[in-house]
């Protein structure tokens, strides 16, 4: 994999442009946002899209934002857009998949039935990727949105998609930071201090590949050098981390929408751990964010 | 549907252990009692206890102590693997004993027991997972850790206390110390 750009987070995404184009199965694309970035990911030729749903729906939104549909396939179903979309993705002719006007659990409970094969015996975690300007980094962060309380076990998992993800996007040093709210052990009191101090150890048998895992750590001593300086707090990872780990969904969630709400600064999220990238966009998400899950995820697939 | 076997299969297997003591017991064969002896806290009465068994020639399997709510009063709590005639005659001298204020014996069943395990193992990278895993299965608290070793505890049922001291045998244990079963009789 080519190094790309690290600073920059649209360099980096922007340069699945670049690539050649996939086809991604959208299901119940009926809101603008949506569309916008289908047609924007479509027009960059970084995928060949593939819309599942109501018909009359799609093209009802479709006309609302004034996006032209040409280009894209419409395949017609009703409750079962899913399924239909599940099966597009097994039989290989999407590469993968978005999520549109339909519910999480909806949605995931149809995609992992067996028939579909889309489920591996791996954890499904959700990947998100922002940006700190001060930092002048590119941030993968897990899990914000999947795995609520996540044991030893499935943070293995959960690492173990992250780094994939840093692999594949050309991170040349991959750093994981495992977060807590210190840096010590804190028994039983902070069992994220635990796993942190234990997940540390585990990496040494090289089970995580080439990066390097160290924690437990605040957040800002896992991506600012000043404070991880300020506190002598030691090691590679300190202060230079590229992939934060939160302890659980409510940390990552937090953290993951305060860099999106009050920073305001872009980001993309996947959900890995499937046999293909998974889009899973908030409702919420406008067309740029939903743009660039689509871009992540089109670097993912090299 | 699933758990409605798992009833009928817990049933059965309930049924066969009762068979199974009741058979113990009609050959004469020595079973586990769990005694609970109310006594004054005076010193020298667990002396005085373990005498007794061990002039019967019982041999204790397990024997925890502790005061009780009362500030001079304590609970020995007795596990002794013996023949119904033998304990008997050993009940008998139990209650003879001046400081002994109350003798239970605790039947299976009608009793709310617990032991407590602390456990020292050695940590080695490839084995935490399967170490944490464990402590998760039983519900074990990690209360020390460092690069080598790790310290646990549980407080269960015999059974689930011996099932984890097995599972941790093969990573490899440091040093352990069980408390003996500890038990009160059941709620009304």
């Amino acid at each position: 994999m080519k190094k790309r750009d690290l600073f920059d987070m649209q360099v980096l995404l922007d340069s699945s442009y670049a690539l050649s184009p996939r086809p991604m199965v959208v299901v119940n694309p009926y809101d603008g946002a949506t569309l916008e970035s289908i047609f924007s990911a479509m027009s960059g030729g970084v995928v060949d899209p593939i819309l599942v749903g109501k018909k009359t729906l799609i093209r009802k939104s479709a006309e609302t934002v004034h996006i032209p549909l040409e280009g894209m396939r419409i395949i017609p179903a009703d409750e079962d857009s899913t399924a239909v979309a599940a099966s597009l993705i097994c039989e290989g002719k999407a590469h993968f998949i978005m999520k549109g006007m339909v519910g999480t659990g909806a949605f995931f409970h149809v995609l992992f039935e067996p028939r579909f094969k889309i489920r591996t015996q791996g954890v499904l975690s959700h990947v998100g990727m922002f940006e700190i300007p001060s930092t002048k980094r590119i941030f993968l962060m897990s899990d914000a949105a999947i795995n609520i309380l996540p044991n030893f076990s499935r943070k293995i998992h959960i690492i173990s998609n992250a780094v994939d993800a840093a692999h594949k996007l050309g991170f040349p040093q991959i750093r994981v930071a495992l977060l807590a709210a210190i840096e010590k052990l804190n028994l039983p009191a902070m069992p994220a201090t635990l796993d942190a101090f234990l997940m540390k150890r585990f990496a040494e048998t090289g089970y995580f590949g080439r990066c390097e895992v160290d924690g437990p750590f605040a957040f800002d001593n896992a991506i600012d050098p000043r404070s991880a300086g300020t506190k002598g707090i030691g090691g590679n990872v300190a202060g230079n981390a590229n992939i934060l780990i939160a302890p659980n969904i409510e940390t990552g969630n937090v953290i993951w929408k305060s860099i999106t709400c009050i920073h305001g600064g872009d980001a993309a999220g996947v959900v890995l751990g499937g046999t293909c990238p998974i889009v899973v966009p908030s409702r919420a998400d406008n067309a740029k964010t939903k743009l660039n899950s689509i871009l992540f995820s089109r670097l993912l697939l090299e | 549907m699933k758990c409605r076997y798992n009833r009928v299969y817990q049933f059965i297997t309930d049924d066969v252990n009762v068979i199974n003591v009741r058979i113990r017991f009609l050959q004469g064969e020595s079973m586990k009692y769990t005694l609970s002896c109310l006594c004054y806290n005076r010193p020298g009465v667990l002396a005085k206890v373990a005498r007794l068994f061990s002039e019967e020639g019982i041999n204790i399997y397990s024997l925890a102590a502790g005061e009780v709510e009362e500030k001079d009063k304590s609970r020995i709590t007795i596990v002794v693997d013996v023949e119904k005639q033998t304990l008997k005659r050993a009940e008998k001298k139990l209650e003879k004993i001046e400081e002994v204020i109350q003798l239970y014996d605790l039947k299976e069943g009608e009793l709310i027991a617990r032991e407590l395990l602390l456990i020292k193992i050695r940590v080695r990278p490839e084995n935490i997972p399967q170490i944490l895993q464990t402590a998760e299965l039983f519900n074990a608290q990690v209360i020390a850790v460092s690069d080598v070793s790790m310290v646990l505890t549980l407080a269960e049922e015999e059974k689930r206390v011996n099932g984890m001291i097995n599972l941790f045998k093969k990573v490899g244990i440091i040093e352990m110390s069980r408390s003996g079963k500890l038990a009160v009789s059941g709620v009304d």
